[in-house]
């Protein structure tokens, strides 16, 4: 019979999987860890700003006491003002606008008292691990680029290593603790790549889809005279409200709730029970006598496609002005950013994510390890390449993690009120940036001891960084389930399961044994074989 | 309602046992033996198999909806191919009833 796939194509794969997957695998295990981090930003942000950690329901509404606050903040006359309820995963009111200077303000607002929240200055989940994963924390499109790269690699290497292999079916349950050390990190890089291989593939996707139109943006917009948001209205159907300001001062909004649930009432009847209603509704025109008001929804809780569904009202007659929602063309890239996007209410659905991003980490990192163990074996590298790409493994496996832990650490040392010339929240970040780079130098000096001792250190900042949450907020595990805040709750018990994972790592690699007789090593998420 | 996540879990889970234990190295190192061990039930495994897995689907899509489903079945069978690679590895005992051992 004659074979499909020939022994050359077989080898060109595998040399193009071998290359790229070690060019690439150190942005890619770092936007697969911020990735899975992002999973729980929301979360992380509670736990980074503890003022976020409110359990009481709302008392106040929109209506009494955070709509006259956007009388007291400065707005211009004929700017917009956006309002948002507390949601399942922001228990804060916050409103959003721009005052006279252009500058975009985003303001927390206390759910009993309608008082601005004195938050902790943290960039937390949503600010830091959110960004740096599709932006590396670079200015500019510059960190886009790589990541946009890396996912095309990403993609790519899923396709190659499909082609590579002989036996994938059976691959798919092959986990072999008792072999060599060699063959057990390939067995887990196969394994955590089988099982999760659809979403190994669709996240890069979806990723690029949602960041493409930043890449070649003159190209996109040629048609259209060079403006985006022209684009934006010829791709989507987009038509603006046309409602020039009459420049007499108008009537003030005075009331906002009845409009939103007047939106969640049209959409209830339009997509059945399970229907969310609006996360921002919006004063347009603001003071203006042509005011007019939107509710819109960006994520739909209850589905995975995103919007925007937009429904415009008019504040003096209360009428639907205008409505807006993605043509039915869309459906299909709006539920692959959606998937991305993960801000549906679905909890089982965010751990699965989280538990898949943590499996790419896992294909990566045993990936890189195994690069080297063949090499090693083969003595095929000299061993200062050998030395410099294991720093370099080290680095971006265990010292990414090691510099979060750092980060959340530092969030918790670093007095709430410091008097410098930096602000708070970069301080963390430098923390994020310093601990990292010091872990590549650990690695470079101490070469493949660094394994051992960097796992001790995150299986250290995990128990140390529950340790200050409880000493600096009061809030340990009992209290926080019974304070009715078990979001932090589970935050710490994530962070002692890995902390756990890295000391049971840490132990199977301890340095008293000889490293040729070791050979029962990792299983899961994020234990590493010594070479 | 509540009851169809733990189905679909446990659907997954036994699917991706069950095909597991259709193929001869894992059926040997559940059984311990060597040779290659004469099992019956192998025949059966794999169908049954399969159709735990795609049964998986229906049950997702009763749980949470097709845009939902799409997403957790293969999420599901991850997580549950990944728990039968452990069952695998570390309590192989476990299976040991699902082959037939030929002493």
């Amino acid at each position: 019979m004659k074979k499909l796939i020939s022994d050359q194509f077989r080898q060109s794969m595998n040399w193009f999987h071998t290359w790229v997957g070690l060019g690439l695998g150190a942005v890619l295990f770092a936007v697969f860890w911020t990735g899975s981090l992002t999973v729980f930003d929301k979360e992380i942000d509670q736990w980074m700003m503890p003022e976020l950690r409110l359990a009481q329901p709302a008392t106040s509404t929109l209506d009494d006491v955070i709509l006259p606050r956007a009388d007291t903040i400065g707005l211009a006359p004929g700017s917009e003002v956006w309002f948002s309820p507390p949601q399942d995963r922001i228990p804060a009111y916050r409103i959003y606008y721009e005052d006279a200077q252009g500058i975009e303000h985003e303001e927390l607002l206390d759910p009993q008292t309608g008082q601005r929240l004195d938050l902790t200055d943290s960039d937390a989940g949503s600010g830091f691990f959110f960004h740096f994963h599709y932006m590396l924390h670079m200015p500019g499109v510059i960190g886009n680029w790589i990541v946009g790269l890396a996912a095309l690699g990403m993609m790519l290497l899923v396709i190659s290593g499909v082609f590579i292999h002989r036996k994938i079916f059976q691959d798919f349950f092959t986990f072999r603790p008792d072999k060599k050390a060699r063959r057990v990190s390939l067995d887990i890089h196969n394994l955590t790549a089988l099982i999760a291989l659809p979403f190994h593939f669709l996240l890069p996707l979806s990723g690029l889809f949602i960041i493409a139109t930043t890449y070649f943006p003159w190209a996109m917009t040629l048609p259209y005279d060079g403006n985006l948001r022209q684009l934006d209205a010829g791709l989507s159907g987009y038509q603006e409200l046309a409602r020039p300001m009459a420049n007499q001062p108008g009537a003030p909004v005075t009331e906002l709730q009845i409009y939103l649930d007047q939106a969640r009432e049209i959409w209830r009847e339009e997509e059945g029970r399970t229907s969310s209603g609006a996360e921002w509704i919006g004063i347009f025109n603001y003071g203006d006598a042509n005011s007019y008001i939107m509710a819109e929804r960006y994520f739909q809780s209850s589905r995975v496609a995103i919007g925007p569904d937009q429904i415009t009202f008019d504040p003096k007659s209360g009428e639907v002005l205008g409505r807006y929602s993605p043509k039915p063309i869309h459906k299909a890239t709006n539920w692959l950013e959606g998937l991305h996007w993960i801000q549906f209410d679905h909890w089982p659905m965010r751990w699965l994510y989280f538990f898949a991003g943590l499996s790419g980490c896992v294909m990566i990192g045993s990936g890189l390890i195994f690069w080297m163990q063949a090499r090693i074996r083969a003595k095929q590298a000299e061993p200062g390449t050998v030395r410099v790409v294991r720093a370099m493994s080290i680095a971006s496996i265990t010292g990414v993690i090691m510099g979060s832990g750092a980060f959340l650490i530092s969030n918790r040392l670093i007095p709430k009120e410091i008097s410098m010339d930096v602000h708070r929240h970069e301080l963390e970040i430098w923390t994020f940036f310093a601990v990292w780079m010091a872990c590549l130098l650990h690695s470079l000096i101490r070469d493949k001891r660094a394994w051992f001792e960097q796992s001790i250190a995150i299986a250290t900042a995990g128990v140390l960084a529950v340790l200050l949450n409880w000493i600096t907020t009061g809030d340990h595990l009992i209290a926080a389930i019974s304070s009715g805040i078990p979001v932090i709750a589970l935050m710490d018990l994530v962070l002692i399961g890995l902390s756990s994972l890295f000391a049971i790592a840490a132990y199977r690699m301890r340095p008293a044994v000889t490293l040729a007789s070791r050979s029962h090593l990792t299983s899961d998420a994020t234990r590493f074989p010594a070479e | 309602m509540t009851v169809l996540p733990f189905i679909a879990f446990c659907l997954g889970y036994c699917g991706c046992a069950f095909l597991a234990l259709s193929q001869p190295s894992h059926i040997r190192r559940v059984s311990g033996q060597r040779v290659e061990p004469a099992n019956r039930s192998r025949g059966i495994l794999r169908p049954v198999g399969w159709v735990c897995v795609l049964v998986t689907l229906p049950v997702c899509i009763a749980w949470a909806g097709v845009s939902f489903a799409a997403l957790l079945w293969p999420l599901i069978i991850a997580v549950s191919a990944f728990l039968v690679a452990l069952t695998l590895a570390y309590l192989p005992g476990l299976f040991r009833f699902l082959v037939t051992r030929t002493d």
